[in-house]
């Protein structure tokens, strides 16, 4: 009996060697240095290979170790045959697909054994990434969770889940470090955090912006910027004093990604407004405007009419989800004066040098007492 | 391509799939897409999902080729509107926060 062979399909490359990335040449000529394409990202469930019987006599014009005798898969980790199509392998994991030990398998998890830079390019991956080295200035990460055992420099580094960083953030003004839960770094200055859950900087916190959904604490001192935190936020050592001229700013009580939110729609609106009263001024000029701007009216009514509402949720949503009512902010060390403090929208400008305190909402008044740390505090 | 309409509005490539996204398509989808971004000046690309009855891993995995290539442009990629059913696949794959979804294209304006 003749058997037919069976060829190999891949959906993945099974020569790919990140080691060997090559910048490719653009449409236009130019070369991109930022998009190397470092990982071969799958999803589970993604068909891997496909075996296709192929005649005996076509089986020499095909790579010999992808022409099999048998119908089956070099089949290794987080792979299985697809059960509704024996001729299908499947990822069973979010990851990258690779050739190791002459099977087929899915990792988890990304080893990045260097600084991520030019020889990496920015990395998009579906798994957990481990940077053993650096994030240099101008490079974008993502990934489910990230560990940075080196810096995080000028970067963008975007988590669903965490973000740890083993040495610091270095942001320049230009980093921006999300975690749809936390961020954990142990120090931090001129860069963006915005972490859907906790934030914890073991050392200090300079000129940063931070958006917490949940608690933040700052373990040494926190000069200069700005914090924006639903719950309670912790500063252990000092807050407020000379940060290169700097503002402190404490914003407490309500979800600081919803109050963002509505900041840009009142943007917008403005926008919108100015606009709406750019073009009734040209149709005032006469009658001959008329026809090219009447529709431009409409269509700018029409979206701030849906703006508005959207407006109108967002205040809703932001009185309903606040925390104003038990948010605090604790400091067992020291405040220096000139730092703004808001809870739920009320203000209050520290005058003076106080230590082991702590700023709460009652009766619609910022209250300070002492101790920080201890009594009721949830 | 029945799948797939192409159009740039106000600097944005929007991608309007419908039907379903599947292996079968995403050679053809990838090549056309490819094309366009060559083709075109753009500063964000637009995947609009509101017409796209099914997803499988394969077209999951699509699109975060998609959102890679754009990233590594330095521009940003959304995904617009997809349906239940497919934002249900997001979820079964655990990527529903990993792409930035807005629910429609007022959302874009405020970008």
């Amino acid at each position: 009996m003749n058997v037919m062979p069976y060829l190999l399909h891949h959906h993945f490359d099974p020569d790919f060697d990140h080691t060997q990335l090559q910048p490719r040449e653009m449409a236009d000529g130019t070369v991109d240095h930022y998009d190397l394409n470092y990982v071969q990202n799958v999803i589970q469930g993604q068909v891997l290979a496909e075996l296709r019987e192929i005649p005996s006599d076509e089986a020499l014009n095909y790579e010999s170790r992808f022409v099999r005798d048998t119908p089956d898969f070099p089949l290794g980790r987080n792979c299985s045959v697809n059960p509704d199509n024996p001729n299908q392998l499947l990822a069973d994991a979010n990851g990258f697909a690779l050739y190791e030990d002459d099977v087929i398998s899915v990792r988890r998890t990304l080893n990045i054994r260097r600084d991520v830079d030019f020889h990496s390019g920015n990395i998009l991956f579906v798994g957990d990434m481990v940077v053993h080295g650096n994030v240099r200035a101008g490079f974008d990460i993502k990934a489910r969770n990230i560990l940075v055992k080196g810096l995080i420099n000028a970067a963008g580094v975007a988590a669903q889940e965490n973000v740890v960083t083993e040495t610091g953030i270095k942001g320049g003004n230009k980093a921006v470090i999300e975690a749809g839960k936390s961020i954990r770094a142990p120090f931090c200055e001129n860069a963006l955090l915005k972490a859907g859950q906790d934030v914890l900087i073991d050392g200090g916190c300079l000129n940063c912006e931070l958006y917490v959904k949940g608690r933040l604490a700052v373990k040494g001192r926190f000069m200069g910027g700005v914090a924006n935190c639903t719950d309670h936020m912790l500063v252990s050592e000092v807050i407020g004093g000379g940060s290169m001229g700097m503002d402190t700013e404490v914003h407490l009580g309500f979800d600081p990604f919803l109050t963002q939110q509505l900041d840009t729609v009142d943007e917008t609106l403005d926008e919108l407004n100015s606009l709406l009263s750019h073009y009734k001024a040209e149709i005032a000029r006469g009658e001959a405007h008329e026809e090219e701007f009447a529709p431009k009216i409409l269509k700018v009514e029409t979206k701030l009419e849906s703006l508005k509402k959207k407006r109108d949720k967002l205040d809703i949503l932001i009185q309903e989800t606040s925390l104003a009512h038990r948010a605090s902010l604790l400091v067992p060390g020291e405040v220096r004066p000139g730092v703004i403090v808001t809870i739920g929208g009320v203000a209050l400008k520290i005058n003076d040098y106080y230590s082991d305190v702590r700023f709460t909402l009652q009766d619609g008044e910022i209250q300070m007492s002492s101790p920080a740390l201890g009594g009721e505090q949830e | 391509m029945d799948s797939l309409r192409i159009e740039n509005k106000d600097n944005a490539l929007h991608l309007v799939f419908s039907g379903e996204i599947t292996l079968e398509i995403t050679t053809d989808l990838k090549k056309a897409i490819e094309k366009a971004m060559a083709d075109e000046t753009f500063d964000a690309l637009v995947a609009d999902l509101a017409q796209v009855t099914f997803m499988d891993s394969s077209g999951i995995g699509f699109l975060v080729a998609l959102n890679t290539k754009i990233m590594g442009t330095g521009k940003k990629m959304y995904l617009l509107s997809p349906s239940t059913q497919v934002r249900k696949t997001f979820e079964l794959v655990q990527l529903s926060n990993f792409f930035t979804i807005l629910d429609s294209e007022e959302d874009l304006l405020q970008l």
